[in-house]
């Protein structure tokens, strides 16, 4: 892996007007070539993070960083794919359309699409497995072909980068599995950055684990111990260890009903 | 409709209702499909009521002033422009007034153009064509202005149609490649703005968000892209606007009234389908 950072952060404090700081003093380096997930509680500012990252908010304190570079410049470089529940379903847009929102940008000219970002908006679906799906309406798709075919749009954008809110919420635990291994393909290619809610299931996939509660801390995955998830989720953490039986010492007590294998 | 069939090749104040409600359609289908993806079917309420506004302050400057060659259309584009873009900023800078400054709009638009028609002398007799339509009351001059404002409204809501939909379907995602999401936003509440004083023309201030959103909503249960609803919106505008004229003249009934009510029934009997078809599923 190379050394040069995908996504830094120092000293970086936002809060909302009249609110106390979503994230105070947070300093991390995600290096690039990293599949990394972003965890924590509701609220615990992992969307303020991300919306730091890419500009869309503006530090109270300190700085963000993509590729070195301040978030308004680089951020062409990201593959961004929003909470779902943002979207309107019914929208009437065809999957190719929608990939091709990728393509657009401040030198585009007026008009058609030409042929080089036709072909890139093809190669995006092929490589996310929806190549034959390029003329179905996006509102006809499952929820997991949704994903793909947002994930599509992020590739769209040729990215250094994909960073992904919550990508597999509402989505069942088998069509997540597929999810997470067409990211840990592009990830050979990619540096990937995942919002999750769900600890237990992605630290089987991802290498680096951010936690974000107020503050942030970086911790490869391996390392995440009870202490730290305690830490940062307080005494009501539940999860679901992936490497350990419920007779190790130090296992956390708790486990999720129905909790992920 | 025979009557009116041959009424319609004798007069030319038909021939002129029915060109304009024709043209009026083209832009109603594709901004009206604009207005229904990006869902702002209010902001579009308060532009039209604005609308009344310019026309009473144009005609109180052309009876009072002597500014002859000031039309109502012409009081009408600069209002709707300018509700468009006061709007337009406020949503922009400061979201949370917003539906406040909407409605204040929308009852001041109104408020000073009845005071300058109670002042203008000798034009009462129109108000109720201005509120209520009165395609018959389109003239000749007008016609042109008509077709100009709707090849405008046609250009620019194409040319840029890739991001527009883009801006309807993503806002944020747009704006983190590069699009100039603001500027797409206030053009689109301008062309809005357009579109409105078109259909003003033939449906009236009080009626024209029922034909803007109708011929869209219709043909959002056919299409399948924005491309396809904006043709089919303009195919329904254009049978409404025609049909509604047809049977308005026959019937002796306000023409901008029938035009809505029959929009209003095809949407509610195609979503009445839709709804018991959602049940039997």
């Amino acid at each position: 892996m190379n050394t040069v950072s995908a996504v830094s952060a120092r000293g970086l404090t936002f809060a909302f007007p009249g609110d106390p700081p979503a994230l105070e003093d947070v300093t991390f380096t995600i290096a690039e070539g990293d599949f990394a997930s972003v965890v924590g509680p509701n609220g615990g500012g992992k969307t303020t993070l991300l919306r730091l990252l890419l500009g869309l908010l503006k530090p109270t304190r300190g700085e963000a960083r993509l590729f070195g570079q301040p978030p308004e410049v680089a951020r062409r470089q990201v593959g961004y794919l929003a909470q779902r529940a943002r979207l309107d379903p019914h929208f009437p847009v065809c999957v190719r359309d929608v990939v091709l929102m990728g393509r657009l940008g401040p030198g585009r000219p007026v008009g058609p699409f030409g042929r080089g970002d036709k072909d890139a908006a093809r190669r995006a679906l092929a490589e996310v497995g929806l190549a034959d799906a390029a003329r179905r309406p996006f509102a006809a798709l499952s929820g997991g072909q949704k994903q793909r075919a947002l994930i599509a749009r992020a590739l769209a954008c040729e990215p250094r980068l994909l960073l992904l809110d919550e990508p597999t919420a509402s989505l069942d635990q088998h069509v997540e599995g597929e999810l997470f291994a067409l990211l840990r393909e592009l990830n050979r290619r990619l540096t990937v950055i995942i919002v999750s809610h769900d600890l237990g299931f992605v630290s089987r996939w991802v290498r680096t684990v951010v936690c974000v509660n107020r503050r942030v801390a970086v911790h490869p995955t391996g390392e995440v111990t009870a202490e730290i998830i305690r830490e940062m989720y307080g005494d009501e953490a539940r999860l679901v260890r992936h490497d350990r039986h419920a007779t190790d010492p130090g296992h956390p007590s708790a486990g999720r009903p129905g909790g992920r294998p | 409709m025979n009557a009116f069939l041959h009424d319609l090749a004798r007069h030319a104040f038909l021939q002129h209702a029915l060109l304009a409600g024709l043209l009026a359609s083209v832009a109603c289908g594709v901004v009206g499909t604009y207005v229904v993806a990006r869902r702002i079917a209010y902001i579009a309420g308060a532009i039209s009521h604005c609308v009344l506004g310019g026309i009473g302050a144009a005609g109180w400057l052309s009876a009072t002033a002597g500014w002859d060659w000031l039309r109502p259309l012409h009081g009408a584009i600069l209002a709707a422009v300018a509700a468009a873009v006061v709007i337009g900023a406020v949503s922009l800078r400061a979201r949370q007034s917003e539906d406040t400054v909407i409605g204040a709009l929308w009852a001041i638009g109104m408020a000073s153009g009845i005071v300058f028609i109670a002042r203008t002398p000798g034009y009462q007799e129109d108000l109720i064509g201005y509120l209520f339509g009165n395609i018959l009351l389109v003239a000749p001059a007008d016609l042109w202005l008509v077709a100009g404002l709707d090849v405008a409204v046609l250009l620019l809501g194409l040319l840029f149609y890739h991001q527009f939909q883009a801006v309807c379907f993503d806002e944020e995602f747009a704006r983190l490649r590069g699009v100039r999401v603001e500027t797409f936003y206030l053009l689109l509440l301008v062309l809005t703005a357009l579109t409105v004083v078109l259909l003003v023309t033939v449906v009236g201030i009080v009626l024209v968000i029922a034909l803007l959103v109708l011929p869209a909503a219709v043909a959002g249960h056919f299409a399948r892209t924005l491309w396809q609803m904006m043709g089919l919106a303009a195919l329904a505008s254009a049978a409404f606007t025609t049909g509604g004229l047809a049977l308005s003249y026959g019937l002796n009934l306000p023409s901008g009234a029938v035009i809505v009510l029959l929009a209003g029934g095809v949407y509610l009997a195609l979503s009445a389908r839709g709804l018991a078809r959602w049940r039997r599923s």
